[in-house]
């Protein structure tokens, strides 16, 4: 019964958006909040937030009542991957150059799908770096190294 | 045996690197960083000075757009880069000296940076609605001393250049008008127009329009000397306002630590580059003038500046969280 | 005839060889950069901006007007095939777009939106020659109050985006104004929510929001799913639309016509703001709402009519009035100036062969777009039968790349990835993302408009009621408030009869 509530959309939607919403509130603390007629910079994220904190109770509350659908198994593993491979190439392309990124970009993310054959990773990656290339370098002149070291 | 040969081998070919650096300058691409986004004043003024630069050298000069925070992101990345030549910046007065006075940028305009040469600058004006009662300077500052806060200031953002030429003029004629900042022009030049607002500061290429079509009328400029494109409107100077000169320019500049014989020669390539009259020509279409001169000239401007704007943004409480 | 003359000189000036060539040129690599996420017209136009020094400059906008107006044909490309906006306007378009081609019917959609947007960029292009003089100055009456007040409208209508749950759709929209805030207060220059990195004090960029809580989020989604290899249906409905279909988009594609051409005059405002409302109007008038999202036709003709309309439109005000509605049109605006054309209310008369010309090169790009596009369907089409694993991380590179292409950060990439596991969770908790982005794309607007106001007004809150305009939009607000009420009253109130008539 209990894993239940925890595994209830609306209660995690509830208590996600009061979490967001008390956190932007205790941030823009630090903002002046003005008044009515001369609104400071954290009039507008003040009032968002109890805004937010309130939509998220009203649905925390809805959830524990109506007992509504329940979430299905979380992926973490695979969005993990995905979010580790654009990470990975953000952080490459500046310090090793565009080649680099991409083939372990493409190494990553393709570990988080359902099935990883390397042979086939490695010509997709081949096959969409020469892509990358020969569109985003040659034809719109971006200027990014192919490889670097800059440490 | 075979690595100690290795390693002088190595040796060898940096010393000798060091000694022909400056002669053989340069070997890899130059990056210019251009702190705005495409498009903006900045970039268009960047890659003229890049075209022109490759043209008449031969060298690959490569403009790149590091947009962000009014150009420190920018600036900020070019401070940290290594001083080996490789990479310039086409800094901004409100980029290389007043982001760092409001707080805005994590370097510092003397000790980060190695000026090249100052590029280009660009006059500002004051305009009102053609349909505004505000003839003259005198008129507005009557107006604005007769009711403090009334008159409505608009600029295309706080800390921007134009914004604080207005600071400007309000503190050297001791008035107060009430700042209306907006988000670029967009929305700015139709709330002057419908008379929602009072007066606006502008770059004079981006005026120059609406002067034409008589929509706007400029009141003075904000420069030593008046603008070619403008030849019959006033200085403030000329106006009886003492010191109040406040141009847009834009200057070249490395990472502090950049050997000297390279920025010399940069220097002196670019100076070459503006004196070419194809480059006067696209420089002044797209608003601004080329200027050009030595290191020490350049330096000099900055050091004089840093001061001069703290002054005023500490007088108007710039940054107010108002 | 002074229009035919007009248009003959137009015509005169665009057919010629070159540039046709320009045209060609223009609209072509518009198409390509409108399917690659990132890489929008702002950035190919600065790149290109020193190359078109040497060119005539009528030539030069010719092929500068091209890129823009053909991102807006190649923006929904990518956006229907695999959820991934090539353009910010296009984000909209994923909702019934990709639901479309998920179902097998992702030749329908594409044709569908070249088809709209063909139809809106005529019309709009018309309206440059009709009605531009006139249209313009009509952004001057357009002060804060109006905006203000316009924008309330749009998120008031935002509770449509809703499927099923309305109160997950305003607490996302209130999430989605947060986004927005991100960056300098303009009003104070006063940081928020960055956290101290520069790199955010100019926001979250769109691109980077709708990548990552569209297309990230969505292969997220599909990798859990376990059977990746049918997340499409095989193309069984004929890739270009039937008569019937036609008939069904054309009201629709006029309407966000209207919606686009609108939106294109106001400054600030723009393609995504028009994509967003035409759908939002769409949604209010189809018969059966809940088809919105699962794949309707209408989703994907009425904003892409739009974006298209308000691309043609924003020249309207940079053209007559020298205000440039963004940032392109402020690098076309430039272009222009550098080429010796002082934009103005008498350019017309001034330029008249640049003016024509260009206007008369936009009804042969559109027509070229839509012979360009078309034929491509089929192609675009066939890469659906890619297998899954090798098509999610090439999307995941075109994330990744494109969104360091617009800022050459990786601060954007970072966050992009960030905005993707947000996605990610809000999906799996059944909260639609279409509400996020419009409040994202609103929020800001409204702020600072009613900060202006009030300023401006001294605070005096009457301002929103004594500008006509201002009150027409907020009593539009409270007819739409009202509309969406009632029904539920009513429902509810049967609702009961029926029971205590039961229980009885």
């Amino acid at each position: 019964m209990k894993s239940d509530i925890a595994k209830n959309k609306d209660v995690l939607a509830g208590l996600l958006f009061m979490a967001m919403g008390s956190i932007a509130f205790y941030i823009s603390l630090g903002y002046r909040f003005g008044t009515t007629v001369r609104m400071g910079p954290g009039y507008f994220p003040r009032v968002l937030s109890l805004l937010l904190v309130g939509f998220g109770i009203t649905i925390l509350i809805k959830g524990i009542r109506k007992r509504g659908k329940l979430v299905s198994q979380w992926g973490w593993v695979s969005v993990g991957l995905l979010t580790l491979a654009m990470v990975l190439f953000g952080f490459m392309i500046e310090a090793l150059g565009l080649l680099p990124a991409l083939a372990t970009m493409f190494l990553v993310a393709a570990y988080a799908g359902n099935e990883f054959r390397l042979r086939e990773v490695f010509v997709l990656t081949v096959v969409m770096s020469m892509f990358a290339v020969v569109v985003f370098i040659w034809g719109l002149n971006l200027p990014y190294p192919l490889f670097a070291w800059n440490f | 045996m075979r690595i100690a040969s290795r390693i002088l081998a190595g040796l060898a070919v940096s010393v000798l690197a060091s000694v022909a650096q400056a002669q053989q300058y340069p070997e890899k691409a130059i990056r210019m960083i251009v702190p705005f986004p495409p498009g903006g004043g900045t970039d268009v003024v960047s890659r003229i000075v890049a075209a022109k630069l490759g043209e008449l050298t031969g060298w690959t000069v490569v403009a790149e757009n590091k947009p962000g925070s009014g150009g420190s992101v920018g600036l900020g990345l070019a401070a940290k880069a290594k001083a080996d030549g490789y990479t310039i910046v086409m800094a901004q007065n409100a980029n290389l000296v007043i982001n760092p006075i409001l707080g805005k940028a994590n370097y510092d305009p003397i000790a980060d940076f190695q000026p090249i040469v100052l590029t280009a600058s660009a006059p500002q004006v004051l305009v009102v609605s053609k349909t505004s009662p505000i003839k003259s300077i005198k008129d507005l500052l009557t107006a604005a001393k007769a009711k403090p806060n009334a008159i409505k200031f608009a600029t295309p953002g706080v800390g921007t250049s134009s914004h604080l030429a207005g600071e400007l003029l309000q503190q050297r004629a001791e008035v107060k008008f009430m700042h209306v900042p907006y988000k670029g022009t967009s929305q700015a030049i139709p709330d002057l127009m419908g008379g929602r607002v009072d007066v606006y500061v502008a770059s004079v290429p981006s005026a120059m329009a609406h002067i034409q079509e008589g929509t706007m009328r400029p009141l003075a400029v904000f420069a030593d000397r008046r603008s070619s494109d403008l030849p019959d409107v006033p200085t403030l100077e000329e106006l009886g306002i003492k010191d109040s000169a406040a141009v847009t320019w834009w200057g070249m500049a490395a990472p502090a630590g950049t050997p000297d014989a390279i920025v010399k020669r940069l220097s002196t390539e670019i100076n070459r580059v503006l004196q070419l009259p194809d480059t006067k020509e696209k420089l002044k279409m797209a608003g601004a003038e080329a200027i050009g001169g030595t290191v020490q000239e350049f330096s000099a401007l900055i050091k004089s500046d840093v001061p001069k704007w703290t002054a005023v943004i500490k007088g108007a409480n710039v940054k107010s969280d108002d | 005839m002074e229009l035919l003359d007009h248009f003959a000189l137009g015509f005169s000036v665009a057919l010629t060889f070159q540039n046709l060539a320009y045209c060609v040129l223009g609209v072509a690599l518009g198409t390509l950069i409108g399917v690659l996420p990132g890489v929008g017209p702002s950035v190919t136009i600065s790149m290109l901006l020193p190359f078109t020094f040497g060119l005539a400059p009528v030539s030069a906008l010719i092929m500068l007007s091209g890129i823009y107006y053909g991102a807006q044909y190649g923006g929904s490309t990518t956006a229907i095939l695999v959820n991934l906006p090539g353009e910010a306007s296009a984000a909209i378009t994923c909702l019934d777009g990709y639901q479309m081609a998920r179902q097998g019917r992702g030749g329908k959609a594409l044709a569908t939106a070249a088809i709209s947007s063909f139809i809106a960029g005529c019309i709009g292009t018309l309206l440059i020659v009709l009605l531009g003089k006139p249209l313009s100055s009509w952004a001057f009456e357009f002060g804060a109050p109006d905006y203000f007040s316009l924008m309330v409208m749009g998120l008031v209508s935002a509770s449509v985006l809703a499927h099923g749950d309305m109160l997950k759709a305003l607490a996302m929209v209130v999430i989605g104004l947060f986004i927005g805030l991100v960056g300098t207060d303009v009003n104070s220059g006063f940081e928020r929510f960055t956290f101290d990195l520069p790199e955010l004090a100019d926001g979250v960029g769109f691109t980077v929001l709708a990548v990552g809580i569209f297309a990230v989020s969505e292969v997220a989604i599909n990798l859990e799913q376990n059977e990746t290899r049918s997340v499409f249906k095989a193309s069984i409905a004929g890739l270009l639309p039937s008569l019937a279909d036609l008939r069904t988009i054309l009201l629709p594609a006029l309407r966000g016509t209207a919606i686009g051409a609108f939106f294109g005059l106001l400054p600030g405002t723009g393609p995504s703001i028009s994509a967003f409302s035409a759908y939002m109007l769409e949604k209010k008038l189809a018969r059966d709402p809940s088809r919105f999202g699962q794949g309707a036709i209408e989703g994907v003709a009425a904003p892409e009519a739009a974006n298209n309309a308000a691309a043609q439109t924003q020249f309207i005000p940079t053209l007559t009035l020298g205000i440039p509605g963004n940032a392109t049109m402020a690098l076309i605006l430039g272009a222009l100036v550098m080429n010796g054309i002082q934009p103005g209310p008498t350019v017309m008369t001034r330029n008249p062969e640049m003016f024509w010309g260009v206007v008369a090169s936009m009804f042969i790009g559109n027509a070229l777009l839509v012979a360009l596009n078309l034929p491509l369907v089929g192609i675009w089409v066939r890469l659906l039968s890619v297998p899954y694993r090798w098509l999610f991380p090439s999307i995941i590179m075109f994330c990744a790349l494109g969104n360091y292409s617009v800022n050459s950060s990786a601060i954007d990439v970072y966050l992009c990835a960030g905005i993707g596991v947000l996605g990610y969770v809000l999906a799996k908790l059944e909260c639609p993302p279409a509400p996020l982005v419009l409040g994202y794309v609103l929020g800001p607007m409204m702020e600072e408009n009613l900060r202006r106001a009030l300023l401006l007004a001294q605070g005096d809150f009457t301002v929103f009621f004594t500008s006509p305009i201002s009150l027409g939009f907020l009593m539009a607000s409270l007819l739409l408030l009202v509309s969406m009420v009632l029904p539920t009253i009513r429902r509810k109130k049967a609702q009961v009869e029926s029971e205590e008539a039961g229980a009885t």
